[in-house]
């Protein structure tokens, strides 16, 4: 039995597939995510692999974007929200967001994600 | 006041006696009757109005809040004649609504003492002075934020125009460095031309060396013929020298070619690697774009929460009011309450003094009233 049963994406330039993990899940971006408004896409996907994640107390849920070479502002606002409804989770998980160092905007961009919930989220290489 | 009433009463009831016991004096009589009719009259209309001033002054002149409720509100059923049993029933509603009506202003009373409306009200007001500086400081976030955006995303732009620039000068300089080494390429072509000019000329040189010996052996007849193979000598010596001076220039062509090619190079690879950078740059602001977006939203989320703390205490502000304003009513419920028992009571005390007045004349049993509504 799958740790989150979400439905892989894959539209336009992105694909975002969930594969299972030791203690949780692997959430998997790979492509750009550059579409006008992503939150459509995004926003119930996220929310489906969160309800999961709580309904199946999850330890950790990773959110892999290594392979994730552009990401618009839209975009990370989706992330961003997914990110606050741990502080409001009966069930908190840990989230990772696994990133590639050599691609400036998430260096950047992924660290200013760990101060909304201090202590649940983590990026690691 | 019952000390003057008394007298009053009195002094008709003697002056009754004594007409009565005086049958002689008709006329006297007549008069002492109407006197004490009139007497009767007056002692009842004048106690009657001073009750009413004495009930109904202290009503109005006090507050409800002061006055023991249950004192105000009770309407003494025992007093009620058991004749009457419509008023006694009336009376009991009375008391039973106004003690329910009392017991609810009481409890409402009490919490907003308690609690102190005005002490609410301060709390609201320094709640909305709060929330107002909290909206205001996340509108100011929201200001920054957009300026920060806007600034990283024209730094983002010029960044990529400049990126953009490079690897133009990138391209540029890749084709001058393909056209260096054609050139170069043709410098050589040119090289092995001379190269070759060059085995010709010595070949001439050596034929025409050639030449000069058989014209020699020939004697005089082969003089013209050495004259000829000197002159090819003489232009194989100049050819040679010619395509010596070529040869040089094409030796500091090669090098100059050789040298642009290599600065070229060099300037390729910095410019590949400022290129880099560039993306690094970019990528940077994009990231400090995302971060921002991130500030954003956190401010979006606050402004919602705001939003709906406020019309919460709005609602509270509201309710607070509803509470004031029922207070209000059952403040002025209790005092007409008040008011309608002193009425009460003085109308009792009346009725009870008129029968005790009228006793004596076969009144009616107490409690029946005619079509006026006045006690027979």
């Amino acid at each position: 039995m799958a740790a989150i049963n979400v439905e892989s994406i894959k539209q336009d330039r992105i694909e975002i597939r969930v594969e299972d993990a030791t203690k949780g899940a692997v959430v998997r971006f790979i492509g750009d995510i550059d579409m006008e408004d992503p939150s459509k896409l995004l926003d119930p996907f996220l929310a489906k692999v969160h309800s999961e994640a709580i309904e199946k107390k999850l330890e950790v849920v990773s959110a892999d974007f290594t392979k994730l070479n552009f990401l618009n502002s839209s975009g990370i606002k989706s992330i961003a929200k997914w990110v606050m409804k741990l502080s409001t989770a009966e069930h908190k998980y840990k989230l990772r967001f696994l990133h590639d160092p050599s691609i400036s905007w998430q260096a950047t961009s992924l660290q200013t994600l760990t101060f909304l919930v201090p202590g649940a989220v983590t990026v690691e290489k | 006041m019952k000390n003057l009433h008394f007298i009053l009463y009195g002094a008709a009831i003697i002056l009754v006696a004594v007409v009565l016991l005086s049958p002689l004096l008709i006329v006297f009589r007549v008069v002492a009757v109407t006197v004490v009719l009139c007497a009767t009259f007056v002692a009842r209309e004048w106690l009657g109005r001073k009750e009413a001033a004495v009930v109904i002054s202290p009503t109005v002149q006090s507050a409800p809040k002061v006055t023991p409720p249950q004192a105000i509100l009770h309407i003494p059923i025992e007093q009620i004649s058991p004749d009457s049993p419509k008023l006694r029933e009336l009376a009991e509603r009375v008391n039973l609504i106004a003690s329910a009506g009392l017991e609810n202003a009481d409890r409402l009373t009490k919490v907003l003492s308690q609690g102190g409306a005005n002490t609410i009200d301060a709390r609201l007001a320094e709640f909305d002075s709060v929330t107002r500086t909290i909206s205001d400081n996340v509108l100011k976030t929201f200001n920054i934020s957009d300026n920060l955006s806007s600034s990283a995303k024209q730094a983002f732009e010029l960044s990529e125009k400049v990126r953009s620039g490079i690897e133009s000068v990138t391209a540029s300089l890749t084709d001058s460095i393909k056209d260096s080494q054609a050139l170069f390429e043709q410098s050589r072509m040119i090289q092995r031309i001379v190269d070759l000019m060059g085995d010709v000329s010595a070949k001439t040189h050596v034929l025409s060396i050639n030449a000069s010996i058989v014209s020699a052996r020939a004697g005089l007849q082969g003089k013209a013929f050495d004259v000829v193979a000197r002159e090819i000598r003489g232009l194989a010596h100049e050819t040679e020298r010619s395509l010596g001076e070529i040869e040089k220039v094409i030796r500091d062509v090669q090098s100059n070619i050789s040298s642009v090619t290599q600065h070229a190079q060099a300037v390729q690879d910095q410019t590949a690697s400022e290129r880099q950078s560039l993306i690094s740059v970019a990528g940077a602001l994009q990231g400090a774009i995302l971060a921002v977006e991130v500030i954003r939203t956190v401010a979006n989320v606050t402004q919602e929460s705001i939003e709906a703390q406020t019309a919460s205490a709005r609602s509270l502000k509201e309710e607070i009011a509803e509470l004031e304003r029922r207070v209000a009513v059952n403040d002025s419920v209790r005092g007409d309450c008040a008011t309608i028992t002193d009425a009460f009571s003085s109308l009792q005390k009346i009725g009870l003094e008129l029968r005790a007045t009228s006793g004596s004349q076969e009144c009616p049993p107490s409690g029946e009233v005619n079509s006026q509504g006045d006690p027979s």
